[in-house]
């Protein structure tokens, strides 16, 4: 265990990477989800094409290949990827490895969203639309609150692998746990003690944030009796 | 009268079937018109074209002056003026029974909050479920999620009402219910198109029934008439079977 405590602050430092670029990446790829989800329900032509595109690019291949291209692609491009705000600084890795992870997992958002969306009967834009609503208030008011509900245990499960996924960033240098975990090992050789601590890491992340999950699920309960009740009703 | 809904040679399709067949019909103002038929007569689909829930594929329809069937027609500003109620209610679960029927006159019309509350409110209570203002509509039986659709499209204070068969999903013992409170709106003046089998509902307080079958206008008449001497064998043959027990 000493291994573990001697090197320490790497471990923290790449745990409290890790946190940082789930936080960003599961905010980005909720974003992009919701717009890509809508734009795919709604019958517009150009973008709902790029939308389809977009979706089965990400989820069609390996996150690993999409991480490594990003990153030496972009910056062929001619793309500043290090920012500095607030005095916090963000480098090359951190930046494209939120954006590859948003990418890749908002292809899934998208589509968990949209399944939420096409889950709501069609008597509910009815109403809504013949009470004089437009379609975009249909979807901001009646919609998508009762889709959100819907996916919300699906999109736990997505965020779990969202923060577990961004192990795979270790190919571009971002100093996360993993990366750090390396590192210390490549030193120690004591491989058994330090992915075990690893180990451990991941799942004081990702346990807790499924308990949330089941407690939201829980919370939302009425909403689900509403909807065996509708269901009863047919 | 001044006619409000104008169906002029009215075609519509489902992929190759022909659901309406060229439908010529004029509704005036204060008409309670009870339509009737068998299934897939298109009895529902002439009430959707009202509104625009289907769009017409041939044909005008003239509603409040606006041709519904035009590309360029404000189909928002027909909706406002036009409430509908549904077999199926299609209350908004995640809602209130009071927030269902503030959601468009706020939204819409830009009423405020304030204002739109006393509008429900008042209309809760003419529909006499003023207590259930803040239940969720899964917690109310259908005959009072009925009657609290009802009072959502009344919100708009609609010019039309459109009820697409708002009976066949209650319980027996919830039917009078809802049909007192379509009675009461009848008599009182507003312009209501009724695709029902209710057909105590169509001699009480109609002043017009049409029946269809396959698409046409098969026969039309006051109820008094309509019931007691049908014209057409087709009528009959309806009739003889929903009016036997």
């Amino acid at each position: 265990m000493d291994v573990i405590f001697e090197n320490g602050d790497l471990f923290l430092s790449g745990f409290l990477t890790t946190i940082y670029i789930s936080i960003f990446a599961a905010i980005l790829s909720l974003i992009i989800g919701i717009v890509v989800a809508v734009l795919r329900v709604t019958p517009s032509g150009g973008l709902k094409v790029l939308a389809i595109v977009y979706t089965e690019f990400f989820r069609n291949t390996p996150f690993l290949v999409q991480a490594l291209a990003l990153y030496f692609g972009l910056p062929k491009l001619g793309l500043r990827l290090q920012f500095q705000v607030f005095g916090l600084e963000f480098n090359q890795s951190f930046v494209v490895g939120t954006m590859a992870l948003a990418l890749y997992t908002g292809a899934y958002v998208a589509e968990t969203i949209r399944s939420g969306l096409l889950a709501i009967a069609p008597g509910q834009t009815e109403a809504a639309r013949s009470l004089g609503l437009s379609m975009m208030q249909t979807l901001r008011l009646v919609i998508i609150p009762q889709a959100v509900r819907l996916v919300i245990p699906p999109l736990g499960n997505l965020l779990i692998a969202l923060v577990k996924n961004s192990a795979v960033l270790t190919a571009i240098g971002l100093a996360e746990l993993m990366y750090n975990a390396s590192q210390v090992n490549n030193r120690t050789f004591r491989t058994f003690e330090v992915f075990t601590a690893v180990i451990i890491f991941y799942l004081v992340l990702t346990l807790p944030l499924g308990w949330l999950v089941s407690y939201l699920e829980k919370k939302l309960n009425p909403l689900r009796a509403i909807r065996l009740n509708l269901r009863g009703a047919r | 009268m001044t006619p409000v809904i104008e169906f002029k040679d009215v075609h519509k399709f489902f992929g190759k079937n022909h659901v309406l067949k060229g439908i010529n019909c004029t509704i005036s103002e204060g008409e309670v018109v009870v339509v009737c038929g068998p299934s897939g007569s298109g009895k529902s689909t002439f009430l959707r074209c009202i509104n625009h829930l289907e769009n017409v594929d041939r044909g005008n329809l003239l509603v409040n002056g606006i041709d519904t069937a035009s590309p360029r027609a404000n189909i928002n500003k027909v909706r406002m003026e036009t409430g509908m109620v549904f077999q199926q209610f299609n209350l908004f679960p995640h809602m209130t029974v009071l927030q269902n029927l503030m959601l468009a006159p706020m939204k819409v019309r830009k009423m405020n909050k304030t204002e739109a509350g006393k509008t429900a409110r008042a209309l809760l209570e003419r529909v006499g479920i003023g207590e259930k203002a803040e239940a969720y509509p899964a917690q109310l039986s259908g005959g009072q999620q009925q009657r609290v659709a009802i009072a959502r499209a009344l919100c708009m204070s609609p010019k039309i009402m459109l009820f697409d068969e708002p009976t066949s999903a209650l319980d027996p013992e919830m039917i009078q219910e809802v049909l007192n409170v379509m009675r009461d709106l009848a008599r009182s003046g507003m312009t209501m198109v009724t695709v029902t089998h209710e057909m105590g509902f169509a001699r009480e307080v109609g002043t017009r029934v049409i029946f269809m079958d396959e698409g046409n206008i098969v026969e039309e008449g006051n109820p008094q008439e309509f019931f007691a001497n049908p014209r057409e064998e087709r009528t009959k043959l309806f009739l003889s079977k929903i009016l036997k027990h």
